[in-house]
Protein backbone atom coordinates (compact mmCIF):
# COMPACT_ATOMS: atom_id res chain seq x y z
CA UNK A 1 0.00 0.00 0.00
CA UNK A 2 1.00 3.57 -1.20
CA UNK A 3 0.18 6.22 1.47
CA UNK A 4 -0.01 9.94 -0.40
CA UNK A 5 -0.48 12.45 1.89
CA UNK A 6 -0.42 16.70 1.14
CA UNK A 7 -1.99 19.66 1.48
CA UNK A 8 -5.41 20.47 -0.83
CA UNK A 9 -4.54 21.02 -4.36
CA UNK A 10 -0.85 20.40 -4.57
CA UNK A 11 -1.39 17.64 -7.59
CA UNK A 12 -1.39 14.71 -5.38
CA UNK A 13 -3.71 12.33 -7.98
CA UNK A 14 -1.68 13.50 -10.88
CA UNK A 15 1.58 12.34 -8.98
CA UNK A 16 -0.16 8.93 -8.11
CA UNK A 17 -1.27 8.96 -11.95
CA UNK A 18 2.21 9.52 -13.53
CA UNK A 19 4.47 7.27 -10.90
CA UNK A 20 2.37 4.39 -10.74
CA UNK A 21 0.96 4.28 -14.27
CA UNK A 22 1.98 0.52 -14.96
CA UNK A 23 0.30 -0.20 -11.91
CA UNK A 24 -2.91 1.80 -12.50
CA UNK A 25 -2.98 0.42 -16.05
CA UNK A 26 -2.30 -3.52 -15.67
CA UNK A 27 -5.08 -3.44 -13.12
CA UNK A 28 -7.94 -2.09 -15.51
CA UNK A 29 -10.50 -3.34 -13.38
CA UNK A 30 -9.14 -1.28 -10.94
CA UNK A 31 -10.84 1.81 -10.56
CA UNK A 32 -10.13 5.59 -9.08
CA UNK A 33 -12.65 5.68 -5.93
CA UNK A 34 -13.53 9.01 -4.63
CA UNK A 35 -14.24 9.61 -1.01
CA UNK A 36 -16.80 11.96 -2.09
CA UNK A 37 -19.24 9.44 -3.32
CA UNK A 38 -17.34 5.75 -3.05
CA UNK A 39 -19.71 3.74 -1.35
CA UNK A 40 -19.69 3.96 2.41
CA UNK A 41 -18.70 -0.07 2.79
CA UNK A 42 -15.93 0.23 0.35
CA UNK A 43 -15.57 -1.67 -3.00
CA UNK A 44 -14.08 -4.98 -3.07
CA UNK A 45 -11.34 -3.94 -5.96
CA UNK A 46 -9.97 -0.49 -5.43
CA UNK A 47 -7.05 0.83 -7.25
CA UNK A 48 -6.82 4.14 -5.74
CA UNK A 49 -8.94 5.74 -3.06
CA UNK A 50 -8.79 9.43 -3.49
CA UNK A 51 -10.24 12.15 -0.74
CA UNK A 52 -9.76 9.74 1.71
CA UNK A 53 -10.72 12.14 4.93
CA UNK A 54 -13.61 12.99 2.62
CA UNK A 55 -14.75 8.71 3.21
CA UNK A 56 -13.93 9.28 6.88
CA UNK A 57 -16.06 12.52 7.46
CA UNK A 58 -18.58 10.44 6.00
CA UNK A 59 -18.47 7.65 7.98
CA UNK A 60 -18.96 10.14 10.85
CA UNK A 61 -21.16 11.47 9.43
CA UNK A 62 -22.90 8.59 9.68
CA UNK A 63 -21.94 7.37 13.06
CA UNK A 64 -19.74 4.69 11.96
CA UNK A 65 -16.55 5.54 13.54
CA UNK A 66 -15.58 1.76 14.32
CA UNK A 67 -15.98 0.53 10.80
CA UNK A 68 -13.50 3.04 9.59
CA UNK A 69 -10.14 1.20 10.03
CA UNK A 70 -11.66 -2.29 9.28
CA UNK A 71 -12.93 -1.24 6.03
CA UNK A 72 -9.68 0.14 4.86
CA UNK A 73 -7.94 -2.61 6.11
CA UNK A 74 -10.33 -4.98 4.25
CA UNK A 75 -9.14 -2.81 1.35
CA UNK A 76 -5.53 -3.12 2.32
CA UNK A 77 -6.05 -6.90 2.45
CA UNK A 78 -7.43 -7.24 -0.71
CA UNK A 79 -5.53 -4.83 -2.80
CA UNK A 80 -1.86 -4.85 -1.49
CA UNK A 81 -0.64 -1.88 -4.27
CA UNK A 82 -3.75 -0.11 -3.51
CA UNK A 83 -2.96 3.95 -2.79
CA UNK A 84 -4.75 5.85 -0.72
CA UNK A 85 -4.45 9.95 -0.87
CA UNK A 86 -5.69 12.24 2.00
CA UNK A 87 -5.46 16.13 2.60
CA UNK A 88 -3.43 16.94 5.46
CA UNK A 89 -6.50 18.60 7.81
CA UNK A 90 -4.96 18.97 10.87
CA UNK A 91 -2.55 22.11 10.10
CA UNK A 92 -4.96 25.09 11.27
CA UNK A 93 -6.37 26.87 13.93
CA UNK A 94 -8.32 24.04 16.21
CA UNK A 95 -12.16 24.03 15.19
CA UNK A 96 -14.66 26.04 17.27
CA UNK A 97 -17.39 22.94 15.99
CA UNK A 98 -17.07 19.96 17.80
CA UNK A 99 -17.67 17.40 15.17
CA UNK A 100 -14.82 19.78 12.82
CA UNK A 101 -12.16 19.13 15.92
CA UNK A 102 -13.48 15.54 16.37
CA UNK A 103 -13.29 15.04 12.22
CA UNK A 104 -9.56 16.04 12.05
CA UNK A 105 -8.42 14.45 15.57
CA UNK A 106 -10.13 11.07 13.98
CA UNK A 107 -8.52 11.79 10.67
CA UNK A 108 -4.71 12.05 12.23
CA UNK A 109 -5.74 8.89 14.35
CA UNK A 110 -6.25 6.68 11.12
CA UNK A 111 -3.63 8.42 9.24
CA UNK A 112 -1.41 7.26 12.00
CA UNK A 113 -2.59 3.66 11.45
CA UNK A 114 -2.08 3.45 7.91
CA UNK A 115 1.32 4.93 7.96
CA UNK A 116 2.26 2.39 10.13
CA UNK A 117 1.04 -0.71 7.42
CA UNK A 118 1.73 1.52 4.42
CA UNK A 119 4.63 0.34 2.58
CA UNK A 120 5.98 3.22 0.84
CA UNK A 121 4.79 6.91 2.16
CA UNK A 122 4.80 10.10 0.41
CA UNK A 123 4.68 13.71 1.06
CA UNK A 124 3.17 15.75 -1.92
CA UNK A 125 4.32 19.04 -2.05
CA UNK A 126 3.19 21.40 -5.43
CA UNK A 127 3.55 17.84 -7.55
CA UNK A 128 6.88 17.00 -5.60
CA UNK A 129 6.85 13.97 -3.87
CA UNK A 130 9.26 13.33 -0.56
CA UNK A 131 9.53 10.15 0.63
CA UNK A 132 8.81 10.04 4.08
CA UNK A 133 8.93 5.70 4.74
CA UNK A 134 10.05 3.39 2.61
CA UNK A 135 9.49 -0.31 3.50
CA UNK A 136 12.65 -2.54 2.78
CA UNK B 1 20.03 18.82 24.65
CA UNK B 2 16.73 20.79 24.07
CA UNK B 3 14.56 19.18 21.59
CA UNK B 4 11.23 20.41 19.99
CA UNK B 5 8.75 18.48 18.21
CA UNK B 6 5.93 19.84 16.30
CA UNK B 7 3.12 18.33 14.32
CA UNK B 8 -0.89 18.75 12.94
CA UNK B 9 -3.33 17.34 15.06
CA UNK B 10 -4.05 13.59 15.75
CA UNK B 11 -0.32 13.27 13.76
CA UNK B 12 1.45 11.29 16.98
CA UNK B 13 3.37 13.96 18.13
CA UNK B 14 2.58 13.50 21.69
CA UNK B 15 3.17 9.64 21.95
CA UNK B 16 6.70 10.17 19.78
CA UNK B 17 7.62 13.24 22.32
CA UNK B 18 7.28 10.87 25.35
CA UNK B 19 9.52 7.93 24.37
CA UNK B 20 12.22 10.43 22.71
CA UNK B 21 12.57 12.20 26.40
CA UNK B 22 12.62 9.02 27.93
CA UNK B 23 15.25 7.63 25.29
CA UNK B 24 17.19 10.75 26.19
CA UNK B 25 17.00 9.76 30.41
CA UNK B 26 18.08 5.79 29.17
CA UNK B 27 20.82 7.56 27.37
CA UNK B 28 21.85 9.33 30.29
CA UNK B 29 22.19 6.93 32.70
CA UNK B 30 24.07 4.71 30.55
CA UNK B 31 26.42 7.81 29.65
CA UNK B 32 27.01 8.51 33.41
CA UNK B 33 27.08 4.91 34.52
CA UNK B 34 23.73 5.33 36.54
CA UNK B 35 22.28 1.85 37.95
CA UNK B 36 18.80 1.11 36.60
CA UNK B 37 17.72 1.56 40.18
CA UNK B 38 18.71 5.43 40.17
CA UNK B 39 16.02 7.81 40.00
CA UNK B 40 16.05 10.65 37.29
CA UNK B 41 13.60 12.37 37.87
CA UNK B 42 11.38 13.02 34.25
CA UNK B 43 8.80 15.66 34.96
CA UNK B 44 6.06 16.18 32.43
CA UNK B 45 4.70 19.90 32.16
CA UNK B 46 0.89 20.02 31.58
CA UNK B 47 -0.25 23.11 30.60
CA UNK B 48 -4.17 22.03 29.39
CA UNK B 49 -6.75 23.40 31.77
CA UNK B 50 -9.22 20.58 32.15
CA UNK B 51 -12.11 23.19 31.58
CA UNK B 52 -15.00 20.69 30.17
CA UNK B 53 -15.58 17.36 29.51
CA UNK B 54 -13.80 16.42 25.80
CA UNK B 55 -10.61 18.29 27.50
CA UNK B 56 -10.93 16.02 30.20
CA UNK B 57 -11.04 13.09 27.92
CA UNK B 58 -8.11 14.54 25.92
CA UNK B 59 -5.95 14.29 29.39
CA UNK B 60 -7.39 11.22 30.31
CA UNK B 61 -5.97 10.37 26.87
CA UNK B 62 -2.89 11.42 27.36
CA UNK B 63 -2.17 10.58 31.15
CA UNK B 64 -2.78 6.40 30.12
CA UNK B 65 -0.44 7.33 27.16
CA UNK B 66 1.90 8.35 29.64
CA UNK B 67 0.99 5.08 32.46
CA UNK B 68 4.09 3.10 33.39
CA UNK B 69 6.55 5.77 31.47
CA UNK B 70 7.67 7.23 34.90
CA UNK B 71 6.69 10.97 34.43
CA UNK B 72 5.66 13.22 37.41
CA UNK B 73 3.01 15.71 35.95
CA UNK B 74 3.46 19.31 36.97
CA UNK B 75 0.38 21.65 36.02
CA UNK B 76 1.60 24.95 35.07
CA UNK B 77 -0.76 27.14 33.06
CA UNK B 78 1.12 30.46 33.12
CA UNK B 79 4.91 31.59 34.20
CA UNK B 80 7.52 28.18 33.41
CA UNK B 81 9.56 30.86 35.56
CA UNK B 82 7.93 28.85 38.66
CA UNK B 83 8.59 25.82 38.27
CA UNK B 84 11.11 24.47 40.87
CA UNK B 85 13.05 20.86 39.41
CA UNK B 86 16.17 20.59 40.23
CA UNK B 87 16.38 18.92 43.75
CA UNK B 88 19.93 18.67 45.24
CA UNK B 89 22.31 18.97 41.75
CA UNK B 90 20.34 15.38 40.44
CA UNK B 91 19.61 15.08 37.07
CA UNK B 92 15.99 15.47 35.60
CA UNK B 93 14.82 15.23 32.81
CA UNK B 94 11.52 17.91 31.08
CA UNK B 95 8.60 16.75 28.64
CA UNK B 96 6.67 20.27 28.16
CA UNK B 97 3.24 19.56 26.67
CA UNK B 98 2.09 21.71 25.08
CA UNK B 99 3.39 25.25 23.35
CA UNK B 100 0.37 26.13 21.99
CA UNK B 101 -1.72 25.44 25.07
CA UNK B 102 0.92 28.04 27.06
CA UNK B 103 0.84 31.00 24.29
CA UNK B 104 -3.16 31.09 24.59
CA UNK B 105 -2.89 30.81 28.27
CA UNK B 106 -0.36 33.55 28.86
CA UNK B 107 -2.86 35.81 26.31
CA UNK B 108 -5.95 34.77 27.41
CA UNK B 109 -5.99 34.02 30.93
CA UNK B 110 -6.26 36.17 33.99
CA UNK B 111 -2.95 35.05 35.63
CA UNK B 112 -1.20 35.73 32.20
CA UNK B 113 1.97 38.00 31.10
CA UNK B 114 0.08 40.11 28.74
CA UNK B 115 -2.09 41.19 31.78
CA UNK B 116 0.52 42.23 33.90
CA UNK B 117 2.16 44.23 30.72
CA UNK B 118 4.85 41.70 29.81
CA UNK B 119 5.88 40.42 26.14
CA UNK B 120 4.17 37.29 25.85
CA UNK B 121 7.61 35.55 23.21
CA UNK B 122 10.19 37.47 25.98
CA UNK B 123 8.32 35.99 28.52
CA UNK B 124 7.69 32.13 27.76
CA UNK B 125 11.64 32.20 26.02
CA UNK B 126 12.86 33.18 30.12
CA UNK B 127 10.47 30.56 31.30
CA UNK B 128 12.27 28.25 28.99
CA UNK B 129 15.46 29.10 29.63
CA UNK B 130 14.63 28.58 33.41
CA UNK B 131 13.72 25.02 32.72
CA UNK B 132 16.41 24.25 31.19
CA UNK B 133 19.16 25.52 33.76
CA UNK B 134 17.66 23.17 35.76
CA UNK B 135 17.31 19.75 33.42
CA UNK B 136 19.84 17.69 31.54
CA UNK B 137 17.51 17.17 28.92
CA UNK B 138 13.77 18.84 27.60
CA UNK B 139 11.51 18.27 25.37
CA UNK B 140 9.07 20.50 24.11
CA UNK B 141 6.18 19.62 22.21
CA UNK B 142 4.27 22.26 19.75
CA UNK B 143 1.58 22.80 17.52
CA UNK B 144 1.00 22.97 13.66
CA UNK B 145 -2.34 25.48 13.70
CA UNK B 146 -0.71 28.65 11.21
CA UNK B 147 0.18 26.41 8.29
CA UNK B 148 -3.35 25.84 6.42
CA UNK B 149 -3.95 29.42 5.14
CA UNK B 150 -7.14 29.88 5.71
CA UNK B 151 -8.81 33.48 6.44
CA UNK B 152 -9.54 33.60 10.44
CA UNK B 153 -11.00 36.35 12.50
CA UNK B 154 -8.38 39.15 13.73
CA UNK B 155 -8.21 37.75 17.19
CA UNK B 156 -7.05 34.09 15.95
CA UNK B 157 -4.22 35.95 13.38
CA UNK B 158 -2.94 37.77 16.29
CA UNK B 159 -2.61 34.13 18.38
CA UNK B 160 -1.39 32.73 14.74
CA UNK B 161 1.21 35.22 15.30
CA UNK B 162 2.44 35.38 18.77
CA UNK B 163 2.02 31.42 18.39
CA UNK B 164 4.51 31.31 15.32
CA UNK B 165 7.14 34.14 16.76
CA UNK B 166 7.46 31.24 19.89
CA UNK B 167 7.81 28.72 17.68
CA UNK B 168 10.57 30.01 15.71
CA UNK B 169 12.01 31.66 19.01
CA UNK B 170 12.02 27.97 19.88
CA UNK B 171 13.48 26.28 16.75
CA UNK B 172 16.63 28.74 16.94
CA UNK B 173 17.59 27.69 20.26
CA UNK B 174 16.83 23.70 19.77
CA UNK B 175 19.21 21.56 19.33
CA UNK B 176 16.73 19.30 16.84
CA UNK B 177 13.08 20.30 15.25
CA UNK B 178 11.60 17.51 14.38
CA UNK B 179 8.06 17.19 12.63
CA UNK B 180 5.80 13.73 12.95
CA UNK B 181 3.84 13.61 10.29
CA UNK B 182 1.57 10.36 11.02
CA UNK B 183 3.81 8.92 13.45
CA UNK B 184 7.03 9.48 11.55
CA UNK B 185 9.66 11.67 12.49
CA UNK B 186 11.11 14.08 10.01
CA UNK B 187 14.06 15.95 10.82
CA UNK B 188 13.73 19.76 10.30
CA UNK B 189 16.68 20.90 12.16
CA UNK B 190 19.66 18.56 13.51
CA UNK B 191 22.48 20.01 14.89
CA UNK B 192 26.10 18.52 15.15
CA UNK B 193 26.94 16.94 18.77
CA UNK B 194 28.38 19.65 20.79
Amino acid sequence: MVFLIGGSNHGKLDFARCVYKEMLEVGAEYSICEGVNVTLDLPTRIGVLNHLHIYIRRMLEEGRENEIFPNLQRVIDNNPDVIFITDEIGYGIVPIDAFERHYREVTGRICCQIAKEADRMIRVVYGIGTVLKEKK
Amino acid sequence: MLVVVTGGSGSGKSEYAESRIVALREQYREENCMDLESDIPTYYIATMHAFDEETIKRIERHRAMRANKRFRTKEQYTSLQKLELKKENNPCMVLLECISNLVANELYQADGCIKNGKDCVSYIQMGILHCLSQTEHMVIVTNEVTSDGLAYDAETLHYSKILGEVNQMLAKMADEVIEVIYGIPVWIKKEKVR
